[in-house]
């Protein structure tokens, strides 16, 4: 608890611009359902035939869940305010058009015939009667309305929309609870207070009524106001990080301590970070070295040559006493030894995610290219030894890569068992012998399966070969594990540029882009 | 001054109103009465136009009504409904302000005109600011009618005032109804369901069925020579009730033997309804009236035989 409130007081600046954001976010797309929603909502009362309709259009979009909506959103849209915009203008929509369309229809017939035999022109009982009998329901609406947006409003620190989602997405990121409690309860507080202010307004009658919500619908568009997006350029360059990148210590913090770095980024999700590069909506990013999409979008990763970035070589784990039980597994396994380097494994994740390719035709063009397969032979299957896998597309290449490999030169039965959540099921699997190996990376295993004091692993950290020394002789020692050989690529954290801009700009490094920013400060 | 020829409404599955004409002169109270779904109401809301007919026309002082745009010719009619019909979201005086407002009277005016409305319906100054749900039943129906008399409209379209108001109340609002000078002086069509009320409201009565008018008259020609047998039927086991209602002292006089009439004897005038002279009657303890100037003696013997005399038999 105290550390929670020590954080608020930390990140004071910081809770505020974000739940000011976050309500500017919510009124703005607010204000937009009005002037749509109502019009709307009070012509179909006019068209019944057109008002099943509208109804049932703005129906579903409700019903479409909120991430997919910015899924559908960003190709047109890209990253940034305009998705998450529109995407809270098409939630509020449907209470807004739905409850005037309702509020109006329920005003009795009898009392709209009555304003007509007094020499009411339509426009007349629309203003004068409708409308005003209909303001309690309408401000149901526009209540349900704001509940929703202030809730959903929290997905646009996913699309660079800014808001108290990047609390809360940061802080999952970085398994930060405190992170997290600081934008969720704002959120839900904002939500209480929005959904009590509008209720005591629904409840007001007559002329006070028509007053209030005449003063409401004045101050919409100025809460609009709050939302502006602060930062994001640096030194001319638009900068967009992963909340993971941003927050953890080996990241961002890392990368400005030994450059001396200073962006202020736009945060945003690490899937999405790519496509917004490509699309130049920014133009540096944070990114994983190995990501298929680095070849697809034609970036340039920056050298990282002052070793900010501790390394994660990929190397396989496997149980001691497999290895001991089968000595040809070892033998086999140690012939994908260096053959993977950061240019290949990037290569065959473009293949996966972007040629759509089976990870199955991927592994073996791969096997086939380096002439590792022998030609096949029928063989008598003794024993047996299970692979597992975490849940992206790398992990699944290798799987296939070493289950071919394996099928191909030993007389083992291969199993793959892929999709095994994190790193810490993974390796639970391994030490309970459900799995017999795995892919794993010397980062991962030091930081989170080893967990050493951080003086330790600062120390370690710059150096690839100490981090692969230090993990293999502790998972050895403390749980029979072994590390083979790396397979020569390095997964490790990286900043992008689109090749044309950074060769342009003459930065290949980190260093360079530290002197651009530098000569620009 | 109103003058409705052949007005016929079909809808696609029915005839509403089938080839009804009648007039209304100045000042006149013309009451259609029928049961529900006779076509009365019908009738009526084509008058200001709020249902369109399908054929036939309504001349409003000359003037087919077809001329105006509906809502320049509803302004200058004044409409009253039940109760229910006041605006739940405005205050009796927002209310009664409506059509002033919609033809732009300026502020001073309206407010004068609510002012002399509310004291002659007798509504506290204080319900200005109330609104609709805060008054009883019968406060509402005077706001009804104070709203349609706003506007000083020549002519009054009232569809079932006092329905939603219980017997007693409906008896006291009709009597103050028929009491107020200013709506002496309108040319009312009156829409109702209730006998009662139609003779007692109506210059004249038009009977209506099945959207065809049966009968029009005043109420004693509808009580003495009835066009058929559902006119009759209309009046059912309560026509006495109602000949006592309509009938006048007047009307049973040429039926008595003169007179004298005696010291003792009560003075009443000759438009007193016979309902009203048996009432004095039982009460009094001589049982003798006299009326006017006229030398005559009237027991209450004598109204009954008289009232025998004057109505037909039934067929």
């Amino acid at each position: 608890m105290q550390e929670f409130f020590d954080f608020i007081v930390q990140q004071g600046d910081k809770l505020a611009e974000q739940t000011l954001t976050h309500i500017g976010l919510t009124f703005l797309s607010l204000c937009l359902a009005l002037l749509i929603g109502l019009p709307t909502g009070i012509l179909i009362t006019y068209r019944p035939k057109i008002a099943a309709v509208v109804l049932a259009v703005v129906g579903v979009l409700q019903t479409i869940p909120s991430i997919a909506l910015l899924g559908f959103l960003i190709p047109i849209l890209g990253i940034g305010s305009w998705p998450a915009i529109v995407a809270l203008f098409l939630y509020a929509l449907l209470p807004i058009v739905r409850n005037t369309y309702v509020g109006i229809r329920e005003v009795s017939p009898a009392l709209k015939e009555t304003a007509r035999g007094m020499g009411m022109t339509t426009r007349q009982v629309l203003t004068r009667l409708e409308l005003p009998l209909a303001l309690p329901v309408i401000f149901a609406g526009i209540r349900t309305a704001t509940v929703i947006n202030v809730g959903v409003a929290t997905l646009a620190a996913y699309v660079a929309a800014g808001g108290l989602g990047e609390f809360i997405f940061g802080g999952i990121a970085l398994n930060n609870p405190n992170m997290v409690l600081a934008g969720a309860i704002p959120a839900a507080l904002l939500a209480v207070l929005f959904d009590f202010l509008l209720a005591r307004l629904q409840h007001l009658r007559g002329l006070r009524l028509r007053r209030v919500a005449l003063v409401f619908l004045l101050i919409t568009p100025a809460l609009s106001a709050f939302y502006w997006l602060p930062g994001g350029i640096s030194g001319g360059l638009m900068v967009g990080f992963a909340h993971e990148f941003y927050g953890r210590a080996d990241g961002y913090p890392g990368l400005a301590r030994t450059y001396g770095l200073r962006v202020t980024p736009r945060l945003i999700d690490q899937n999405l970070m790519y496509e917004a590069i490509y699309r130049g909506q920014v133009d540096l990013i944070s990114g994983y070295s190995t990501d298929g999409r680095i070849k697809a979008f034609d970036l340039r990763v920056l050298d990282d040559n002052k070793n900010a970035f501790p390394p994660y070589e990929a190397a396989l784990v496997v149980r001691q006493a497999v290895l001991n039980q089968y000595p040809e597994l070892s033998k086999t396994l140690h012939l994908l030894d260096g053959r993977l380097s950061d240019a290949v494994m990037t290569e065959l994740n473009y293949r996966a995610d972007f040629r759509h390719e089976s990870p199955e035709a991927v592994a073996r063009r791969f096997l086939t290219e380096q002439k590792l397969l022998l030609p096949p032979t029928r063989k008598q299957r003794q024993g047996r030894i299970v692979i597992g896998t975490k849940i992206f597309t790398e992990q699944y290449i290798l799987a296939e890569i070493l289950r071919q490999l394996l099928d191909n030169r030993t007389t083992l039965e291969v199993v793959t068992k892929t999709g095994l959540g994190g790193t810490q099921i993974c390796f639970n699997a391994l030490t309970t012998g459900q799995i017999d190996l795995y892919p794993e990376y010397t980062g991962t295993g030091l930081l989170v399966i080893l967990q050493p004091p951080p003086a330790l692993a600062d120390s370690l950290k710059a150096d690839r070969e100490a981090v692969y020394r230090y993990v293999s002789r502790e998972f050895q020692s403390r749980y029979k594990v072994s590390w083979l050989a790396p397979m020569g690529f390095n997964n490790t954290y990286a900043l992008m540029m689109r090749r044309a801009q950074a060769d342009r700009l003459g930065i290949r490094s980190i260093s360079d882009l530290k002197r651009y920013l530098g000569d620009k400060d | 001054m109103i003058n409705v020829r052949h007005l016929t409404k079909r809808y696609p599955n029915h005839t509403a109103v089938e080839d009804v004409s009648f007039a209304v002169r100045e000042q006149e109270t013309l009451v259609l009465l029928g049961t529900s779904g006779s076509g009365k109401t019908t009738t009526l809301k084509m008058i200001n136009r709020l249902i369109e007919p399908t054929s036939g026309t309504v001349e409003i002082n000359g003037i087919d009504t077809q001329q105006q745009a509906p809502h320049e010719l509803s302004r200058s009619i004044g409409y009253v409904v039940q109760e229910t019909g006041l605006f739940p979201h405005y205050t009796v005086g927002e209310n009664i302000a409506i059509v002033p407002r919609l033809l732009h009277w300026d502020k001073d005016r309206i407010r004068n005109r609510t002012h002399e409305l509310l004291a002659m319906l007798r509504l506290p100054e204080k319900q200005l600011n109330a609104y609709p749900d805060q008054l009883s039943g019968g406060q509402r129906q005077r706001v009804g009618l104070a709203r349609a008399l706003a506007a000083n409209p020549p002519i009054l379209l009232m569809d079932e005032p006092l329905g939603a108001l219980d017997p007693i109340t409906r008896a006291e609002i009709r009597q103050e109804f028929r009491n107020l000078d200013e709506l002496r002086r309108k040319t009312v069509v009156l829409v109702t369901h209730d006998v009662r009320e139609a003779l007692e409201l109506g210059d004249r009565v038009g009977v209506m069925d099945n959207g065809r008018l049966l009968q029009i008259g005043t109420p004693k020609e509808l009580l003495m020579q009835p066009a058929s047998a559902f006119v009759q039927r209309f009046f059912g086991d309560q026509v006495l009730a109602f000949q006592l209602q309509v009938f006048t002292l007047q009307d049973v006089m040429p039926y008595i033997l003169p007179e004298s009439p005696g010291p003792e004897a009560i003075d009443l005038q000759p438009d007193m309804s016979l309902n009203d002279a048996l009432t004095l009657l039982t009460k009094t303890e001589s049982g003798v009236l006299r009326v006017g100037d006229w030398p005559i003696r009237i027991r209450a013997v004598d109204i009954w035989s008289a009232l025998h005399q004057l109505v037909p038999k039934s067929p």
